[in-house]
């Protein structure tokens, strides 16, 4: 029986993807541990990440399954308290998003491409400032 | 011993073939608008549906289209963080690019059947 694509499951694998390599990637919201770890500004900021799915994407397939496929879109947005090092934390996240094989159980993930390079901006929003980087990508799955 | 070439079934047939083009291009035009104009009414509700909005980017969402070219834009800043998320607006919205981008498949199916013979 063809497994179809579980949002649940695959966005499940990636954060799961994330936590393996080390990197502080929040599951839809900031992580624990991450950001500044004392007072804003005067202590150390621990650069973070948060995966979010997002809207779009697409279904395909044969005529007997038309929606056997799935290609599906999700940001990654970093943070930092300098450009540097928002870029350093997405640099590790495209690292591991286009060359660690993601595990979808009952799907293969056939291929992974950079949708949106984002840049990086400030956020004056708060005090300090900090920075914000972020790229989009598509992960494309079939039935295993 | 004479040879004449009777022409005039071509001529007719360039006509009928210039008035086809014409047909496509007509058509080609009209699913450009058509999907132009759904994409930027999908892009106002969703902005509209932003609950910390305040209105002024639903209200500054633009259509434009001139023959096979269209856009769909925005002047406000705010647009661009609900599309991609910041503190402020919170976690990434893409108010414009899903259904820019669905428009796009779309498009190509009606241009297709613009094309397409009959």
């Amino acid at each position: 029986m063809t497994t179809l694509n579980a949002s649940r499951v695959t966005t499940d694998a990636i954060v799961a993807l994330f936590a393996a390599a080390g990197l502080k990637i929040g599951d839809g919201d900031e992580p624990a541990g991450a950001g500044w770890q004392g007072p804003a500004g005067s202590s150390t900021f621990n650069g973070y990440g948060i995966l979010y799915p997002i809207a779009g994407g697409m279904s395909d397939g044969d005529m007997a399954r038309p929606d056997s496929d799935a290609d599906l879109i999700y940001q990654v947005s970093t943070w930092g308290a300098t450009r540097a090092q928002a870029d350093a934390v997405l640099d590790k996240v495209n690292t591991v998003m286009l060359t660690t094989p993601i595990v979808v159980a009952g799907r293969v993930v056939r291929l992974v491409r950079v949708d949106t390079y984002g840049g990086t901006r400030r956020e004056d929003t708060g005090e300090p400032a900090l920075y914000m980087a972020f790229n989009r990508y598509l992960v494309f799955t079939s039935p295993s | 011993m004479s040879f004449t070439l009777n022409t005039s079934d071509l001529g007719r047939l360039t006509r009928m073939l210039d008035r086809a083009a014409d047909q496509v291009d007509n058509r080609a035009e009209d699913a450009v608008r058509e999907v132009t104009g759904r994409i930027a009414d999908e892009a106002r509700s969703t902005a509209a549906s932003y609950p910390k909005g305040t209105g002024a980017l639903a209200a500054d969402i633009n259509e434009d289209t001139s023959g096979l070219e269209a856009r769909v834009f925005t002047n406000q800043r705010e647009g661009f963080y609900l599309e991609y998320g910041s503190p402020n607006t919170g976690a990434p919205r893409p108010w414009l690019t899903e259904p820019t981008e669905r428009g796009a498949r779309d498009l190509e199916d009606k241009l297709g059947e613009a094309g397409a013979p009959w």
